[in-house]
């Protein structure tokens, strides 16, 4: 399973994820693109500024949300703190292969009646995720060093709501192979292997 | 990164004179099959194999593809189409997925 990070830790610890993709404002060398939105106009024109061959992620407000769903460049809807999803939004996510961030980070900056009304936002929007078999992603979402957990922690909470953590996996999994393995082409179709390229090692 | 690669059309053309094996089947005998498609139909591919005309099912099978200088791993839900609908519904679905560049 894969972690969505918001920032560059100095030192990475072995928290059980398989890798990291750093979801940057200023992308590197490898990683996504965070693109913060105030309106939908505003999300089109960065959208034209990003580079194809990237994680594109979008966070705003639910008009940006939905609208970004419609977008071919984008692949994730960034979890933020006050992020709306309606179910339109979502139901359109499945059909236009957007993936969905459910993150943990929000609920611990987060404390008292917000943080309760996150959950109740989460479960309803996990409702739907099951409903239409949506893409999603369950990850930290950290910004600092103190918000990043264990793999074991983040796929425990979110199972609790009802999360199917081994889809949440296969979705991340297929997120990034299908920007950083050159094998991969689409779900269900991948190249094993390349002739030329083994007689050259053999011989 | 992801460039633009080659062999991908192989959703998107008829199987016939192809080399491929069957991976993975519900019917584990089918598993290992492995032979030239001599024909095919919305369903089903005719392998000629070295015991020899067997047909195969392609909903819920896994194929191994010899394809140009590819080794290709393909569902056989991909192209559960008639070969001459192929050509347009296997672009279409390439053009679809997201990352693709045909």
């Amino acid at each position: 399973m894969y972690d969505f990070l918001r920032f560059v830790p100095e030192n990475l610890m072995d928290l059980g994820f398989k890798s990291y993709i750093f979801m940057l404002e200023k992308p590197g060398i490898c990683g996504g693109v965070v693109v913060k939105a105030e309106n939908p106009d505003d999300l089109r024109k960065k959208l034209r500024k990003v580079r194809k061959n990237i994680i594109v992620g979008v966070t705003g407000n639910e008009a940006v949300c939905r609208e970004a769903v419609m977008r071919r460049k984008v692949d994730l809807i960034l979890d933020s703190d006050n992020r709306q999803l309606d179910y339109a939004t979502i139901k359109l996510a499945a059909e236009k292969d957007v993936a969905i961030e459910l993150s943990l980070a929000k609920f611990i900056r987060n404390k008292g009646l917000s943080r309760m009304q996150l959950f109740e936002r989460l479960c309803d929007e996990v409702r739907v995720i099951k409903k239409f078999d949506v893409p999603f992603v369950v990850t930290t979402a950290a910004e600092n060093v103190y918000e990043m957990r264990t793999r074991r922690q983040v796929e425990n909470f979110f199972s609790f709501f009802g999360c199917e953590i081994v889809k949440a996996r296969q979705h991340a999994t297929r997120l990034v192979r299908k920007y950083y393995d050159t094998r991969f082409i689409m779900d269900g179709f991948e190249i094993e292997a390349e002739l030329e390229a083994d007689v050259k090692k053999k011989g | 990164m992801r460039g633009r690669v080659q062999g991908v059309d192989v959703i998107a053309r008829d199987w016939i004179g192809l080399m491929v094996e069957v991976v993975e089947s519900p019917n584990e005998y089918e598993i290992g099959l492995k032979g030239e498609v001599v024909d095919e139909t919305q369903n089903t591919l005719r392998i000629m194999t070295e015991k020899g005309l067997k047909i195969v099912v392609k909903k819920k099978r896994t194929f191994r593809v010899w394809y140009g200088d590819k080794i290709m791993r393909i569902k056989g839900d991909l192209i559960s189409y008639r070969p001459e609908e192929r050509i347009k519904k296997g672009l279409v679905m390439l053009k679809r997925a997201k990352g693709v560049r045909i």
